[in-house]
């Protein structure tokens, strides 16, 4: 297993690709946290020191990449194997498909944790900078913890869907898939109750999404994040479902066939 | 280290590539394969290094290959010379070939001087000609310093130098007792390199046999010779039993006698002999009387259909 993760670790950071998506992912986070701090500032130049920190706490964890790269990386874990033929060579080293596919599991959820670590916390200096919040965890430190976990979970389905499919279909499925099809879908099935609850919420990017929403229904109005959603731990639960049963499939199909 | 492939036979969906294989590699062989494109070579190698499922088993020194602690440390194989990230260097791409094996990154760098790459280590291999990636591919598979090489055609695209570099490498390896089996379709080079023989044909192993002997599987030398009365020598010759003679132009080519006894009847005969000489058969003789001349494997979707 240790020769296995030091492979993982020298092909990751061996590559421009990986250097440009951790460069990309920290200032991307750093900017849009800096643009929406700025903009909250404007919008109510008068805020207390709590609404000063749910706002630096909404700016660290909206940036698109916070959660897209994560996923892009677990697409790349096996993706790009796959696509330049080194599966094949990282199969004849270690030949225990299991032990493979756990040490890009285990890079690939420290590579993620680490980017998102880093870019939440360079985007609460900037938001704190702007809005003159102190201290961050005074107000809704469940979503910034949130924040990681989907970020990890994104990085999983990405490996997931890295094993199901082409480099460049998994990337589309990723990206359209959350911003375009799931939101559609969404409204097809909004006014469809399952236990109670509309079952748009459980859609997997939707119920993972409730990870990071805020409690207090005020916030949640401000940040037009007001479709219906599932409490966080279930809706984290059931976005790990989803991630759970794609893992299972890829691996079955991506690993258990011939090189 | 002693490789026993047993009954290894494997299929890609319904179509069968490889049936009922079986052979087995000494240390310090070197062992070449041969056949048309598309009859299992690759497919042999990869089931053999368990990258494919299928029937049958290869062992090394009684143990399958995925049971190997560090499997690259004892087998080294090459299997394509194009598996490489564009965006990383040539050195990078050995590091991670290394650090799978739990060797030093240092192997990396003398891998590459050994093959005479280090000027290029920091380039990508994308920019690299064929032959170098041939050299790097290389590169990979010797750095761990295995007991047992599978080289999938690893002669393709080097030059002249590389090929003698290469033949000389590949001879000192087998010389510290080290097991190499490499497929190639020069013929010629296998000949000068190879110890013993594997044809693999329709999925089929036709031959294993020491080079030699399949260099004589079927028939001896045969002996041209040039006469001021070539079809009455070759009526003469006729009558001589066993002796098969064809006439082509003002020449005879016969086979089944020393050009010795042929110069010898034509002094008897009273012929005027202008030119007697003896072909020695090749590799590719011996290779094609097996796989069939100028069979190239391409119309052979129906091969179980052979004998």
């Amino acid at each position: 297993m240790r020769d296995a993760v030091r492979y993982e670790r020298v092909r990751l950071t061996t590559t421009r690709g990986f250097h440009i998506l951790t460069a990309m992912t920290i200032l991307v986070s750093v900017l849009v946290s800096w643009a929406m701090s700025v903009m909250i500032a404007n919008m109510a130049p008068e805020m207390t020191a709590q609404a000063a920190g749910e706002a630096a706490t909404v700016a660290a964890t909206r940036s698109p990449l916070v959660l897209l790269a994560p996923g892009l990386l677990g697409i790349f874990s096996f993706g790009q194997e796959k696509r330049y033929g080194t599966l094949a060579m990282a199969l004849l080293a270690i030949p225990q498909r299991g032990t493979l596919f756990a040490a890009k599991l285990v890079m690939t959820l420290l590579t993620a944790t680490t980017w998102t670590t880093v870019s939440m916390m360079m985007s609460v200096i900037v938001s704190n900078a702007v809005l003159g919040s102190s201290n961050l965890f005074e107000s809704d430190p469940p979503v910034l913890i949130g924040c990681l976990i989907l970020a990890n979970g994104w990085a999983l389905l990405g490996i997931g869907v890295g094993l199901l499919l082409p480099r460049t279909g998994a990337v589309a499925m990723l990206v359209a898939g959350s911003a375009l099809v799931e939101p559609l879908l969404g409204q097809l099935v909004e006014r469809t109750e399952l236990w109670g609850t509309s079952a748009a919420a459980f859609l997997p990017f939707r119920a993972g999404s409730s990870l990071i929403s805020f409690a207090d229904p005020a916030l949640a109005t401000v940040v037009a994040e007001t479709a219906p959603r599932l409490p966080a731990l279930t809706g984290g639960g059931v976005f790990f479902l989803y991630v759970g049963a794609l893992l299972l499939a890829g691996y079955k199909k991506g690993l258990g066939k011939a090189q | 280290m002693r490789i026993v492939v047993d009954g290894v036979g494997a299929s890609y969906g319904a179509k069968e590539v490889l049936r009922d294989v079986s052979f087995a590699l000494n240390p310090g062989e070197i062992v070449g394969l041969v056949g048309p494109n598309g009859h299992g070579k690759t497919t042999l190698m990869k089931r053999m290094l368990d990258l494919i499922t299928g029937t049958g088993q290869t062992t090394f020194d009684g143990m399958p290959y995925r049971a190997l602690t560090r499997p690259q440390l004892r087998v080294g194989s090459l299997l394509s010379t194009e598996a490489f990230h564009p965006g990383r260097s040539a050195m990078n791409h050995l590091r991670m070939v290394a650090a799978a094996s739990g060797i030093s990154k240092r192997s990396a760098e003398s891998a590459l001087a050994r093959v005479g790459l280090s000027e290029y280590a920091a380039k990508s291999p994308a920019s690299y000609s064929m032959g170098m990636k041939q050299r790097l591919a290389l590169a990979a598979a010797l750095m761990p310093d295995p007991q047992v090489l599978i080289l999938d055609e690893p002669i393709n695209g080097l030059d002249v130098d590389g090929v003698h570099w290469f033949r000389n490498t590949i001879r000192s390896l087998a010389g510290e007792g080290r097991t190499i089996l490499l497929s190639t379709h020069i013929l010629s080079e296998l000949e000068k390199l190879a110890d013993r023989v594997l044809v693999l044909h329709g999925g089929r192993l036709r031959a294993d046999c020491p080079m030699e002997e399949l260099k004589t599987t079927a028939s001896g030398p045969t002996v041209n010779v040039t006469v001021d009365r070539p079809a009455e020598f070759a009526a003469r010759l006729g009558a001589e039993d066993g002796l098969t003679v064809t006439l082509q132009g003002e020449s005879l080519v016969i086979d089944g006698m020393t050009a010795r006894d042929v110069g010898s009847l034509a002094n008897k005969f009273g012929f005027t002999l202008f030119e007697l000489s003896t072909t020695l058969r090749t590799l590719e003789d011996g290779y094609n009387e097996i796989v069939g001349a100028g069979d190239s494997g391409h119309d052979q979707q129906g091969i179980w259909g052979k004998p």
